[in-house]
């Protein structure tokens, strides 16, 4: 049942976003995202738009599975906006019972709505592009001139690595655990909702403890293979930055550049 | 006719690119009181299939009936029904969580809501059915048994609800020959004592062909044939074409039967291989002697 | 060559219970040889094999391999390249989210330069013939191929010595034949010394020689007809013998002079046919 779980979303495509660096993406979405906070009138909104289309484009991905992982944070959105339609304090439009839409409301919920859509649109496209181990990697190569302030990035990389790959073993573990428990007798749905948490218990202990003795395992497996930390490690995915990421990067400080740049036109802010 | 299997078809994701049909109209008739074995390779359909008998999961279409109860429809009483036919899945050590031996076993009984001291009785008869003292080991954590002994507390606590029938999924996984042993002659008691019906889920030819009075060889979410030991193991090709081997001693007996020598075939053991030689050549014997 | 001497090995259960695995154990394994050692549980078997690379150390007594001894912290790393283990559970030794990822770990740890890492890889999947399967997540695959995995990655690592420990104890048929074929092929077209630990007997009749093991000891070594003809040996050690010996043993008792050193079911019907 769990075995087809899509982790991250990532699909794989021969995409020009596809083939980039994971770090020139995670340093895109970074700029990216300061883009987007930045942005205070119209024509920027338009540029950033324009742009994150033209990204979804390139990408590959069919606009359904796009859709798809945009689901979960609509109705975020809409509330956010209907937050700001009416607690804004301004001219007044429109009159819903007890609430007030206010025309200030109305621009600035707008405006906060589309922040969120670029958001989300600018990190699905970092996660649905890069597989969690080339996410993994890139971050532990941009994090890593942090080891010399004691941060221990490799070992946290190996962390989010490892928990990755158990994700879906685990899952299964649980369906089997949470069968066998039924199967004699133990029923989640009814009770108090501390009877409730309780009969969780025959499923979580039985994972943990499952969990222990994998991680035991696989420590001596790691051993047994001349583990022993960062030092001197190599990878055989070596991350090498070509042509297309020094111009994705170029690109992209382009246009946030040139959102400052509107910003200070100062048309319409919102 | 205890439990009947109508027309079982079952999917996994229906509907979606991923759509696998693990079942393929499966019709079958497990008599009460019977050993019966169920045998495929990894990824045959043969746990699917188990998983329906007591509502684990849900056909896609067709029907399962407990009894005479059709088991599949709105508003049965699963709980019922998971007392009457016990299941015991695979590794069944890993499902152990509560603090005591006794608790993990009485688990299982509790969920029935019938009195502590019902409770105790039935912890106790379960833990001496799998060779496990209560005094010595009731109040010690089952995490510091060993895994043969984990694995028997795993068991007691499906025991220790009294099924009627008794589904177990490889229960002699990775256990040494003893170990393994002892399991199934658990099995063969509980059948012949107390006429449990057991429904054995095996990849293992020899096992199976220790107690079991039936076989029903699952290949690719069908039944590719059902019958007794002989039946069976009397299709050889067939059982290779589904990636299973006859146990040696069979195929033995089956190179003398090309060889010329009439001895049966539906022999599996060397105990059982040992007596049927001999009697042959005691009747050459005295052939021979006749002869003279 | 890997040689035991004298090993003992006792572990402290808490204060005051001391508990001996290996109870004076001796033994020289040959390069190239296909050694198996079998034993129920409980017999050290599993904690013999993990002397031979250094995750356990001795009590007393020594183990060296090619010259080095496993109790000197600097030939440890070297010892783990040279000496590849496979272990009981197909999942547990896993790493990485994808096959080819998880080949790669240890030649990544020993520090080898990327490319040649790839060239290792494609070698390691290519002798187990899991050159499709490169890029798939392990938790789709099937038991047998997670364990021919992980021979890939001991090959990846340039070991010499191969030591599995009961690699197909939690595998269906098909899967322990796809892996015992893949241990043949290693030791008979590349070479590879392999130590394989298991209680099948079916397996340890395909070895050059056998340990037998039982209370930490060795109880009989020898080629695998000169083994598993001491059935009531075998059996008081708590193991099985390969079905056609075990008959064989059976019509002995009834007086008929059938030879106990018989595994091949041809062999036995030879014997039989003039008694029928």
């Amino acid at each position: 049942m769990f075995r087809n779980i899509i982790i991250g979303q990532y699909i794989p495509r021969d995409s020009k976003i596809h083939q980039l660096d994971p770090r020139t993406k995670l340093l895109s979405v970074f700029f990216l995202l300061i883009a987007t906070f930045v942005i205070s009138n119209p024509l920027g909104y338009l540029l950033l738009t324009v742009f994150s289309l033209c990204l979804v484009g390139t990408a590959q991905i069919p606009t359904k599975i796009f859709l798809q992982s945009l689901k979960p944070i609509f109705w975020f959105i809409v509330f956010t906006m209907g937050f700001h339609f009416f607690l804004t304090e301004g001219k007044e439009l429109v009159h819903l019972g007890p609430l007030v839409m206010t025309e200030e409301g109305v621009k600035r919920g707008i405006a906060m709505g589309w922040r969120l859509l670029l958001l989300i649109v600018f990190s699905s496209l970092l996660t649905l592009t890069t597989s969690p181990l080339s996410l993994t990697d890139g971050l532990e190569t941009l994090f890593n001139p942090w080891k010399r302030f004691g941060v221990p990035v490799h070992e946290m990389a190996m962390m989010i690595t490892i928990a990755l790959r158990f994700i879906p073993t685990l899952l299964e573990e649980a369906e089997k655990i949470l069968k066998a428990q039924t199967a004699r007798g133990m029923d989640f749905s009814q009770g108090s909702l501390w009877r409730r948490v309780k009969a969780l218990l025959p499923l979580l202990v039985p994972l943990f403890i499952g969990a222990f003795r994998r991680a035991d395992d696989l420590a001596v497996a790691m051993e047994a293979r001349c583990y022993r930390g960062g030092v001197g490690r190599t990878r055989m995915k070596d991350l090498q930055m070509t042509g297309i990421d020094l111009w994705g990067l170029v690109f992209v400080l382009l246009v946030l550049l040139a959102i400052i740049e509107i910003n200070r036109l100062g048309v319409w802010s919102i | 006719m205890s439990i009947f299997i109508e027309h079982l078809t079952h999917l996994y994701s229906p509907g979606s690119p991923l759509q696998v049909k693990a079942l393929d109209d499966i019709t079958l008739q497990i008599e009460a009181g019977e050993f019966l074995a169920i045998i495929g390779q990894s990824g045959s359909g043969k746990s699917t299939l188990v998983q329906h008998f007591n509502g684990l999961l849900k056909p896609s279409s067709g029907n399962i009936y407990l009894e005479g109860q059709n088991i599949t429809v709105k508003g049965v009483n699963l709980r019922l029904i998971r007392q009457r036919v016990g299941m015991i899945f695979q590794y069944p050590e890993q499902q152990l969580f509560e603090e005591t031996v006794f608790d993990d076993v009485a688990f299982g009984p509790r969920n029935l809501g019938i009195t502590e001291e019902d409770v105790e009785k039935r912890v106790q008869n379960a833990l001496a059915l799998v060779g496990l003292d209560k005094q010595k080991v009731g109040s010690r954590s089952p995490f510091q048994l060993s895994g043969g002994q984990m694995r028997r507390v795993a068991i007691a606590g499906v025991l220790a609800m009294q099924p009627d029938y008794l589904i177990l999924d490889e229960p002699t996984a990775n256990l040494d020959p003893q170990g393994r042993d002892e399991i199934l002659f658990l099995l063969d008691k509980l059948n012949k004592e107390q006429k449990v019906t057991i429904i054995l889920v095996s990849h293992s030819m020899e096992e199976v062909a220790r107690f079991a009075e039936r076989i029903v060889v699952v290949h690719e979410g069908k039944v590719l044939t059902v019958g007794t030991l002989a039946e069976v193991f009397a299709e050889e090709s067939q059982l290779e074409k589904v990636g299973l081997a006859l146990p040696p001693i069979t195929k033995l007996m089956k190179e003398l039967n090309r060889a010329g020598k009439k001895v049966e075939t539906a022999v599996f053991t060397p105990k059982q291989a040992t007596s049927e030689l001999l009697k042959i050549i005691k009747e050459k014997r005295v052939r021979g002697k006749k002869d003279v | 060559m890997i040689e035991i001497k004298n090993l003992l090995h006792h572990y402290y259960i808490n204060e005051e219970k001391k508990l001996t695995a290996l109870d004076g154990i001796h033994l020289s394994i040959e390069k190239g040889e296909f050694l198996a050692i079998i034993g129920a549980n409980g017999s050290g078997k599993s904690t013999l094999s993990r002397h031979l690379n250094g995750l356990l150390l001795p009590s007393s007594g020594d183990v060296i391999v090619d010259g080095m001894n496993t109790k000197e912290e600097n030939n440890i790393w070297q010892i783990r390249q040279a000496v590849g283990m496979v272990f009981q559970n197909p999942e547990n030794q896993i790493v990485a989210a994808v096959v080819e990822e998880d080949i790669a770990f240890g030649p990544e740890n020993l520090g080898v330069a990327p490319a040649e890492i790839r060239e290792r890889v494609n070698f390691a999947l290519q002798v187990v013939g899991m050159e499709k399967w490169r890029n798939h997540p392990p938790h789709l695959l099937s038991g047998g191929q997670k364990q021919k995995i992980a021979i890939a990655g001991a090959l990846a690592l340039g070991s010499q010595y191969l030591v599995l420990d009961e690699p197909t104890a939690m595998l269906d048929p098909a899967g322990r034949r796809d892996v015992l074929q893949t241990i043949q092929k290693l030791h008979q077209e590349k070479g590879l010394t392999v130590i394989l630990i298991t209680h099948f007997m079916e397996e340890a009749v395909e070895a050059e020689r056998v340990v037998v093991m039982g209370e930490g000891k060795i109880f009989l070594e020898g080629k695998p007809e000169d083994v598993f003809v001491q059935v009531e040996q075998l059996k008081k050690l708590g193991l099985d013998v390969p079905a056609m010996t075990e008959l064989a043993f059976l019509l002995q008792q009834e007086k008929l002079d059938i030879p106990l050193n018989i595994f091949k079911i041809d062999e036995m019907v030879k014997y039989l046919c003039p008694y029928l």
